[in-house]
Formats: C-alpha cells, structure tokens, sequence
C-alpha cells in the first residue's frame, strides 16, 4: 500500500509540470509551426464520404496540379470538425468540406474556426443558394434526402402520393422503418432541423413523434442505414442521402428512392478554406480545382449534385430541379437548433423501443 | 542503477505521461483554467446513461462469463475430457477473433432477412429477442469468457486430490464442501479472471459500436469516441470520462488484490485433482460443450464466411448469389480505402514495428524485474510496465493524441503511423513482461546466482542465462503482439494518420459505407491469418509434454 | 587461505536477525562444515561468504585480501573473490550443455586479446586458440569427476548424481582458492551421497583449496571434514575437529546435537560408546529399565531409564526386552565434560557460548 501511495505522489508530481508544459505549449505553438514555407509539396483536406468521390478528387486534383500530394482525410461532419478541434494545438486540416450546410454555417460562427475569405475561377456559376456573402464557403456538390425503400419488398406504389406525415401510421411491423441517426449524419440533421423548420414546431415535432411511436429505429450513420435496406433488414430509410441509392442501383442492388410530396431538404455540401492553413496557395487550388469542370464531373459522377447550375446531374439519377424542395427553410434556425432537434429525436426513438 | 533511472523515466513519459495529460485535461475549463465542469458534466444525461450501461454491461458480461466458463473449466477438468487437450484450443478461437468481427457476425445472423432467418424464418423471433441488450451481452460473453475458463480450470486442477479426500472423510454434506472448501479456495483464481472479464468489458469498443447503435446503447467508450471524434466535440468531457473509467478499474484492480492476498492458499503441485468418472456427467457436457461451440464460434465464422460470399446481400446464399468477387475487391492494393491488401501491409508495418520493440523492451524490462524482484527498483519498475494492463486501450489512444498534439515541435509523430507504433506498443507491453515473467518465474534463484559466481559481470549472465530462458515467452508474446495489431480498433480509429487504414479500419469502414461483404472478406482473412499464426503457437504451448523433462 | 569472518550480522526483515554478530575463522586448504538446524543461518552465512549477500555489518577476509568491509564499503562481487559455488539444486543451466555449463565459468577467466604472444595483432588466432584452451580445460576437470563421455549431453538427460558431478566439475574448473558448497548432497540418496562425500573429500585435498561445506546431517559433517563448525540461531555454538567436537563439545547443545548424550548432571554426559554390560575394574554401575529399542542393523540403540529419571543411551547386540532392566557399566575416565575443551581463541570478545 505504500508503494501505492509512492506512485500516486510521483503521478500527481509529473501531473503538476505536466499541466506546465501543457499551458505554456497552447499559448507559443501555433505561431511556432506556422513559419513553414507555404510552398510545401502538401495540401490536407478533410471530405466526408463518399469515398469514391474521394478518390477521383485526389487523383484528379494531383494529375492538374503535379507536385502537390493531396491527403485526403475522411470521416463525418462531426468527425472531421472534432479532428480539426482536437488538432487546434497543431493545425493539420487546410481544405474542409462538410456534408451539411448548417454545419457550414455553424463554422462561420464558430469563434473557434476561422475560415479564410477566397473567390475560387468559376464560383460566380455555383448556384446562389450554395453560397455566402462573406466569400467563406463554396456549396461545391449537394445531396437531397427520401426515403429509400427495398424494391423486393415495398412497392413505388405503395408510397406514391403519401407525405412525410403519413410514415407516423406507416406498417413498420411488417416493413421496418429506420433513419440515419441524426446526431451522426449531417445530411439527417439537416433533413430534421427542415422539418421543424417549413412545417412549424408542432407540427413538425407531431410527425416525428408520430414516427418514433410508429416504430422508427435508429439505422446509424448513413452507410449502415442504406446498408440495411439493400440486405432487407429495413425496407424503409426515411431521410437517407440520395447519393448512396444510385451507387447501390448500379450494383444491382433491389433499391430505390422516393422523394415525399411537400417535398425534401436539399442540402449543399460547404468546401471552405482554414485560415490556419499551412499551405495558402495549395489550398485555394484546391477550391479551384472543386469549383472547375473537371471537379464538377466527379461529383456528377459519384451521383451527387454539382454545385455549379450549368453542369448538370448524372443522367441515372434526379437532377436539382427535378426534386420537389421544402419551401421556406430558415438555415440559420437549423444551423443553431439542429443540433438539439437531432438529439430530441434520438432520444424519443430510444424511449420508444 | 542507470539502467533504472532511464528506464524509469521512459515509462514514465510513455505509459505514464499519456494518462497524467489525460486526468489534467479533465480539470481544464475554457482557456485552460481550472474547471470542474467536465466532472460535473458526467451527471449529464447521456453521460450518466453511458455511465450507467457500462456498469450493467461490466456485470451482466461478468456473470454470463461465469454461467458459462464455469461449466466447462469443471469439465475439463474434472472428467476425463481432460486427457482431450485439443479442447481448448477450440474453445479459444472466439477469443482469437476480434469482438467486431464476432458482433458483426451475430448481427448478420439474427437481423432481419438474416442467416438466421433465410435458414429457418420460424425462429426469426428468437433472433430478434437477441436484438437486445442482452444480446449485447451474450455476444461479449462468448468473448470474455475463455479469460475465465482458463483462470478456473487451473484453478480445479491446483485444487488437491488429498483434500477432495479430505473434505468426504470429514463432511458428507455436498453443500459445506462447496461453500467451505470448494468456494473459498477457487474464490481468488475466480476474482482474478472476474476483474479481467469486468474490465474488459468496461472497455471494450468493438462490440458496443457495433451493436450498440442497433439497439441505441451506448456505454464509456462509445460516448468518449463520441466526444472526441464527433462535433460538438469536448475533450474535457471525454478527459474526464476516460479519468472516470480508470479510477473504476484502479479501484477494482485494488479490491481483486485485496481478496487475492488475503484468500490465495499455496496449494501443492504433486498430485492431480480427482477426476469424475460419470457416464451421465460426461454426456450432458460433451452436449454442452457442443453447443458453446457451436454458439461460440460456428455462429459467428458461419455467418462471416457466408457474407463474404454473397453478391446480393439482402437475399439468401444460393448458388445463384454466390461470388467470390468480394474477395477480389478485399485482396486489391487499389480502390476505396487504399484497397484491402494495402491495408495488410499497413498493419504488417505497424504490427512488425511494435512487435520488435516490445519484444526487445519486454527481455530488457524482464530480465531487469527478475534481477531486482525483492528490490524496490524492480518492483517500481513493473507496476509502472503493467500499468497499462489497467488502462483500457481508449484511454491510453485519447491520452496519446493530447501529449503528442502538445509536444509536437518536439517529436514530429502526431498524425503519422508511428503513434500506431507507439500506442500498440504500450498497449501490449504488460502481457509482453507477464509472459517474460512467467518464463522467469520458473526458473531458480540458484541459476542466476550460479550465473553470477562463474560469469566476468553480470551481462553475461543476462545474455547467456536469463535470455535464452526469455525468449520462449517472448516468442509467444511477440505473436501475440502481431495479432493486437491486426485487432486493434478503438485505438487505430482515434490515431489514425489521414489515408492510413489498418485491417481492423479498412472492415470497419467497408461495414460502414455499406459493402458488408467485402468488409466481411477481409474479416475472413484476418481470422485466418490469427488462426494461422495463433493455433500452432497455443498447440505447442498447450500439448502436454512427453518424454525428458 | 585462511578465511576470517569478522563481527557479520545479517537480517531480511526488521525483526529477525539471521546472523548476530558472528565472529569465525576457517582455516585453509581444509574442509570445513558449517552443521546446524534448518533456519540456524548456516546457508546464510555460506552465501555472505560467497558475495551472493550482503552482511550488514562487519568484515570478511580471503586471507589478507579483504572481500568485504563495511565500514571501508568493500563488497567484491562473486567473480572478483574467486569462489566456487555447488548449489543444493545443482543450478544448471538447462539450455547448454554439460561442456558448454563448465566452460562458461573458465569463459570468464581467459581473456581474449588482440594480439598474440609476437605482439602482433591475431584476433582470429587468439580467438581460436582460446576456444581450444577453454575445452581443454573443462575436459580435464569433467575427466576428474569421471564425466567426459557426457559432455555433449543435456542436464536434462542426466541422473542426479551426474548433474552434481557437473556442479562440481563448474566450480573446480575456475581454479578457485576457495570452494563453497551449500548442502550439495542433500538431493541425492543415501548409496550415493556416501560415495560422492568420499569424492568431495579427496577433490578437495588434491586441489588444494579451503572448502567449506554446509549441511544438517551430522554424520555428514564428521566424515567429510577436517573442522566443524556448529550453529545455532545465527551463531557459532562451537568448532573443532570432528572427534573433538563429538568426545568434547563445548557445550551440552552441541552435546546432544552431534549425537547421543546420557547426562550425568548438568555438564557431564556419556556417549553409547562409553557403557558396557561387562563389568571393568573400578567401573561405576547404573540401574536401568528399558524403555525402547531399535534396530541398528548388526546392533540395537536402547535407551533406558534410571530411578531418577535420566535417559541413557547404550547398545546391545542382542535385541533388548522392553520393560526389563538392567546394570551398566562406565569408567569414571570416560565421564564427559561439556566445555572441557573451550573454544579457540574468537575474534568477537563478545562472543558467548550459546547454550
């Protein structure tokens, strides 16, 4: 037991300088690093999935751009957000895209994260609803949500014509329901904060609740929720990202998406410039090569959305102006409350089960 | 005396560093000040719930271990499945392979539309029941408890045929023999391989992130990924999460030492325990060792293989939706995530990397503790290398990433493979010296003593007397080493380098975008490849012993 | 080489002392035995020697070569004393081999050097040469303990008598001045352990060195050595030659220690030896019952009960009645007195017989 105590009082010794270093380090380190020469080979980008866009984006930026190695780092917008945070003390992170546009709005505010001001060539043609006065965030690709269904055993039929109230009396006992867990996705969070948002507080909160009570479960991020329904576990996937449903019909996979009558939350995804960055000049590249036609097609090919209006959609899958949009979304609204309405949400499917 | 100084403060900074930094970083408010919020954000909702979880999880894991490693240490120990030494190494293979991959394959097997169902659809209700938190625990269980088993069979065979013998003459109650003899000798082998069960539990991530989102359970370290790896994040609260859940295993580990002390009994070696001869006895357990197999382990590796197997994974494995594509794509140097191969060979660098480094660490470190066993310096040194043994890997990956984002002007290897390198290191190093212990533990004072009285100075001794006794368990613990490695995930997902994707990230990201069978290709592989390096390892470790001693 | 022991204390543990203040001198090129009970601190005392411990307190010589002072701080380590050490468990290593485990101490001694006997740099050569010199050397001493045709064996495959053959041949094979040997024989059976003592013995007087043996068993002790040594609880109860050890012990502990006493009075005692059935001229007489008897092989040990109820040992060559008594016989020379012949001189001025 003394020998215990030994070690405590040495462990709480190295404790005490330990928090010396530790204090002293966050004050000098950012403007020790920061010397580098810009003109590093390296240009750091954080992407959410998918991973196949990832990889054209990478090679495609490296083969324009020769010299400047691209590393790509994946994750959710929660992830890549809490990998910048957590490398405050060292800033990696150059280029950041995010899944969600709230989350991009919420990185304007976010005193913490400081975005740097930049018009990439051709960002005059992103649409306007895919950007912001203050120059700071470029909607370069967008994914809408529905709700996705097992071919095998739902049929187009059986939901054409319904809303996304109608899913609270929907027969989840022979069809299970599910939807990305919106504390996860970005896309989900967004797609919640929406519905509270164009339908009202109570109204909005009545559908929802009238989900969980129906039977919702909580399908996880966005690749195990459409996972699910391509294996049958689910048949149903309300507010699951469009993206994922073509790759998987090109599979051969028996799944498909329905967009609800009033109509579904599209939601851009932000690409924006660290003001942190150690490699200025390779990062704006990045931003321009995402804004560039090249850049445009690869999005349209992984089946997302292109940010420009004059590239258009993969011809397999909706295009922009195809997909009946929710009227009167206040972004700003959904970017401060989304966060909780997703939590909200969460925990009513949990005390429902 | 140098030799342990500098070994002292290399522990120090590398074991010890990482959870000081973490335990600080729980009293950091904003700006670095000191707070107490992050404590008292543990009273949080989801906070105590995860809290809570954990706890029941910890238990009710501990307790199914026990119903069912129970059992069986009696049979192989007590009847004449004892001869049969091959059964447990059987018995161990779900313990080889990564919890992930045996939730997953649970998962596979009792969801909807799952093996289970495509088999035999009137049972589909029971697998839903398994769609629980009991399942949960049923799937850690057949993990945890080969631990136990182990633990308590040796604990039956050290257990005295003269004192069977004794307690007959003495009481025909079979009630006082079990409470007063049987009970309070095996108490302090059970507490041992309970605590670990327990332990293991609290800080498994494999299973709870994989299952518990099904059936919305999160436990500590779900909520602290969570708090590190999603926004908003919140290191401090995460800090203290990880501080919390050590203190509960420090204490544990305190309370097991206490009965451990207290209880253990030296038992002779000399003569074997009695074995029961009952034909009834023997039947029921073969049958129930049939069957923990068969739940065990031809579940799970069933359900795997056959979803690897599957194009369509939605519809039932016909030879209309066999395919041996997902192989092609898991075994590609190329394609999403680097490509599986690439992933191989990632982990292989790291694994090999690691493996060497606790390997030469784990004979210095082992031979230095056994030449200063009775001295204070050895034994400070190896509480301060077994540390980590109470730490959950979690919290040594969080404790890693605060120190290493700090120092790093310093030592440039945040965000690189080699803080893979560095935390399997540490993770690995007290099994690493437990089984150098144990292969110094057999031998005599009087060989080194000889050592030192024929020997010029006392490295000789070290190389040529202590070494070659060594390296049995360090060959051992070195495979064991590479096989971490390969199943390392919580602390691979935390450090992991942009673009760097280990075995055990690569399944895991497959599973998650959704390409279940090819994620379960590699899981295939990788069972193979532990099979391939673990079974002979513990057939030579485990085949008893003929001819010269 | 005489070894001197000076003022050695020694204790593990705050309480106990194992050694107190002991003071001994072992003469050299003799063996000597250290005899005592179990937890007397015999082996202890043989492992301060050794330099495998350290005392606590005092000094240690190898002749005029102090090995150990604590005072001056002095502690020379096993190798630098040059000593030989056979382990009750014999201690070979298990992974070389009989050659290899007696080579390894002479390994040590014979240095390597870069040049040779011309001065001129042959590391290859005196490489070579010193390999050849090394088995040379063991070879010689493993045909000592007639054991050469097992060299390239295991100490697995040996019995137990050949691995303490092995033992031995490690500790010659170093050339040590002084060879210590802690309870070698113990592990062996009766048949052998006679035969090896006889080994031990004349190994010893060949060589030339001071040995000292420890052991409990006093036959042991009286047929191996030229001196013994008695302890008892961590000090010297008394020394001298064998015989003079067991006619005159110094005191009634080491009386009854080293063999049978029937006591007279207090200080005086008769060994078995002393007392006949057959009546000599002048003999004193003692009245006895029997009370036990057991067979000695050819004779009988009894042990008989006067009036006043003192114990007598005698023996017979006929099995003796239990319950019968008897008349002995004892001259009046042949009284033992305990202390007679006190010990030699001691270094410690303190040093008090212990009773």
């Amino acid at each position: 037991m003394k020998k215990f105590a030994l070690m405590l009082g040495l462990l709480s010794l190295v404790g005490l300088s330990a928090c010396g270093t530790n204090d002293s380090n966050v004050g000098g380190d950012v403007g020790g690093d920061g010397n580098k020469p810009t003109g590093d080979p390296v240009v750091n980008v954080y992407m959410p999935s998918p991973a196949g866009l990832q990889k054209s984006i990478e090679k495609g930026f490296e083969d324009a751009n020769p010299g400047i190695d691209m590393v790509v780092t994946s994750g959710t917008t929660g992830e890549l957000l809490a990998k910048i945070e957590s490398e405050k003390a060292n800033p990696v992170c150059d280029v950041l895209i995010l899944a969600s546009w709230s989350d991009g709005m919420s990185a304007l505010s976010n005193p913490d994260l400081s975005l740097y001001a930049y018009e990439p060539e051709n960002s005059d043609k992103i649409a306007a609803s895919f950007k912001e006065d203050s120059h700071k965030i470029y909607g370069t690709s967008a994914s809408a949500v529905g709700v996705i269904y097992n071919t095998d055993n739902v049929k187009l039929d059986d939901l054409k014509g319904k809303d996304w109230g109608d899913f609270a009396s929907w027969d989840s006992k022979t069809h299970p329901m599910a939807i990305p867990d919106p504390t996860l996705s970005g896309a989900a969070k967004d797609f919640v904060a929406g519905i509270v948002s164009h339908f009202g507080e109570e109204e909005g909160w009545k559908i929802m609740n009238g989900w969980a009570s129906d039977g919702l479960t909580n399908g996880g991020k966005n690749g195990p929720a459409m996972t699910s329904v391509v294996s049958g576990e689910n048949d149903l996937i309300i507010g699951g990202v469009d993206y994922n449903v073509y790759e998987e019909k090109k599979k051969g996979s028996p799944v498909d998406i329905y967009y609800p009558t009033s109509g579904t939350v599209v939601n851009a995804r932000p690409a924006m410039i660290l003001s942190s960055s150690k490699h200025l000049e390779n990062a704006k590249k990045v931003m321009d090569y995402l804004c560039s036609d090249e850049g445009q097609k690869n999005v349209a090919d992984a089946y997302l959305l292109p940010g420009r209006t004059d590239v258009s959609a993969d011809s397999s899958r909706s295009s922009l102006k195809d997909i009946p949009q929710l009227e009167n979304l206040d972004w700003t609204d959904m970017a401060a409350n989304g966060t909780d309405i997703a939590t909200k949400l969460v925990n009513a499917i949990k005390n429902n089960k | 005396m140098t030799i342990f100084l500098v070994a002292v403060v290399l522990l120090l900074w590398f074991v010890v560093m990482p959870l000081v930094i973490v335990f600080s970083r729980s009293f950091q408010g904003v700006g670095g000040s000191f707070s107490l919020e992050s404590w008292k954000a543990l009273a949080g909702a989801e906070e105590w719930d995860a809290i809570k979880n954990s706890l029941l999880l910890g238990l009710s894991v501990t307790l199914l271990s026990t119903a069912l490693a129970l059992p069986t240490a009696f049979l192989l120990a007590k009847t004449p499945l004892r001869k049969l030494w091959w059964i447990d190494l059987v018995l161990m293979i779900p313990f080889m392979v990564a919890p992930y991959i045996n939730s997953m394959g649970w998962i596979f097997f009792i969801q909807r539309n799952g093996v289970l169902q495509n088999l035999c659809p009137s049972l589909s209700s029971v697998g839903e029941a398994f769609d629980s938190f009991f399942g949960m625990v049923w799937v850690m269980s057949l993990h945890t408890y080969p631990f136990l088993l182990t633990m308590l069979k040796s604990a039956f065979l050290q257990f005295p045929k003269s004192l069977e013998d004794a307690s007959d003459i003495y009481t025909g109650s079979t009630f006082r023999k079990i409470t007063r003899v049987y009970c309070p000798i095996l108490l302090p082998n059970y507490a041992i391989g309970a605590f670990l069960v327990f332990v293991k539990a609290l800080s498994e991530y494999g299973t709870p992130s994989t299952f518990g989102p099904r059936i919305g359970v999160t436990v500590f370290t779900t909520i602290i990924t969570n708090r590190m790896q999603v926004a908003p994040i919140d290191f401090s609260t995460a800090a203290s999460l990880a501080s919390l859940l050590v203190l509960i295993c420090m204490v544990l580990w305190v309370l097991q030492m206490v009965i451990t002390a207290k209880k253990s009994y030296a038992l002779s070696q000399g003569e074997s325990t009695k074995i029961s001869h009952s034909k009834a006895l023997l039947s029921v357990g073969v049958l129930f060792l049939l069957l923990l197999f068969f739940f065990s382990t031809f579940i799970p590796i069933g359900t795997i293989i056959m979803t690897a197997l599957k194009k369509t994974l939605g519809r039932p494995l016909d030879s209309e939706n066999f395919t041996w594509d997902n192989f092609h794509t898991a075994l590609s140097f190329d394609g999403q995530f680097g490509g599986g191969l690439t992933s191989v060979v990632n982990t292989l660098k790291v694994a090999l990397i690691s493996g060497f480094i606790i390997l030469v660490l784990g004979l210095a470190l082992g031979i230095f503790i056994r030449r200063n066993r009775k001295k204070n310096t050895g034994k400070t040194i190896e509480f301060l290398a077994t540390l980590p043994q109470l730490i959950p890997n979690i919290v040594t990956g969080i404790g890693l990433i605060m120190l290493y984002s700090l120092v790093y002007n310093v030592f440039p290897i945040y965000r690189t493979w080699w803080m893979l390198v560095l935390a399997y290191t540490i993770i690995f190093l007290p099994s690493m010296l437990s089984y150098v212990k144990n292969s110094l533990q057999q031998m005599p004072d009087s060989l080194i003593e000889a050592g030192d009285i024929f020997a010029r100075n006392r490295w000789i001794v070290d190389l040529r007397v202590i070494l070659p006794q060594a390296l049995k368990g360090a060959f051992y613990g070195f495979a064991m080493a590479l096989i971490v490695a390969l199943r390392e995930l919580v602390t691979a997902k935390l450090l992991q380098p942009s673009g760097f994707y280990t075995v055990s990230l690569y399944i895991n990201f497959q599973f998650e975008q959704g390409n279940r069978q090819v994620a379960m290709s590699l899981a295939v592989i990788s069972v193979l490849v532990t099979l391939v390096i673990l079974l002979p390892l513990e057939f030579f470790a485990m085949r008893p012993k003929k001819g010269r001693g | 080489m005489d070894i001197r022991i000076e003022h050695i204390s020694k204790s593990f543990d705050k309480k106990t002392k194992v050694l107190n203040d002991l003071c001994v001198t072992i003469d050299g090129e003799s063996l000597t035995t250290l005899l005592g009970f179990s937890g007397c601190g015999k082996t202890t005392l043989l492992r301060l020697i050794a330099g495998l411990e350290e005392p606590d307190t005092g000094r240690i010589l190898f002749g005029d070569k102090v090995v150990f002072d604590k005072e001056k701080k002095v502690n020379l380590s096993p190798i630098e004393r040059g000593i030989g050490f056979v382990f009750q468990d014999f201690a070979l290593w298990p992974n070389m081999t009989v050659l290899e485990n007696v080579e390894f101490g002479i390994r040590s001694q014979l240095r390597l050097h870069l040049k040779n006997e011309q001065g001129k740099v042959d590391l290859l050569g005196n490489l070579k040469r010193r390999r050849k010199a090394i088995k040379e050397r063991a070879m010689e001493v493993l045909a000592m303990v007639k054991m050469a045709e097992f060299s390239k064996r295991l100490p697995s495959e040996l019995s137990g008598g050949q691995k303490q053959r092995i033992a031995i041949a490690r500790a010659i094979a170093i050339r040590p001045q002084v060879i210590l040997f802690d309870e070698p024989l113990s592990a062996l059976d009766a048949l052998l352990r006679e035969e090896m003592r006889t080994e031990i013995k004349d190994l010893v007087h060949e060589l030339k060195m001071t040995a000292i043996f420890v052991t409990h068993d006093q036959v042991e002790a009286m047929s191996i050595s030229n001196d013994v040594i008695v302890m008892n609880k961590g000090t010297i109860a008394g020394k001298g030659k064998s015989q003079d050890i067991y006619w005159h012990p110094q005191s009634a502990f080491i009386a009854n220690f080293i063999g049978k006493a029937s006591w007279l009075s207090e200080t005086q005692f008769l060994r078995p030896e002393d007392v006949h059935l057959q009546r000599k001229e002048e003999d004193l007489s003692l009245d006895l019952m029997i009370e036990e008897a057991e067979c000695q092989g050819g004779k009988y040990l009894a042990i008989g009960k006067t009036e006043d109820g003192r114990k007598i040992f005698f023996t017979m060559e006929e099995q003796p009645e239990v319950g019968n008594t008897i008349k002995l016989f004892y001259s009046k020379n042949n009284i033992r007195t305990v202390g007679a012949n006190p010990l030699k001189a001691s270094l410690c001025d303190s040093l008090v017989l212990s009773e």
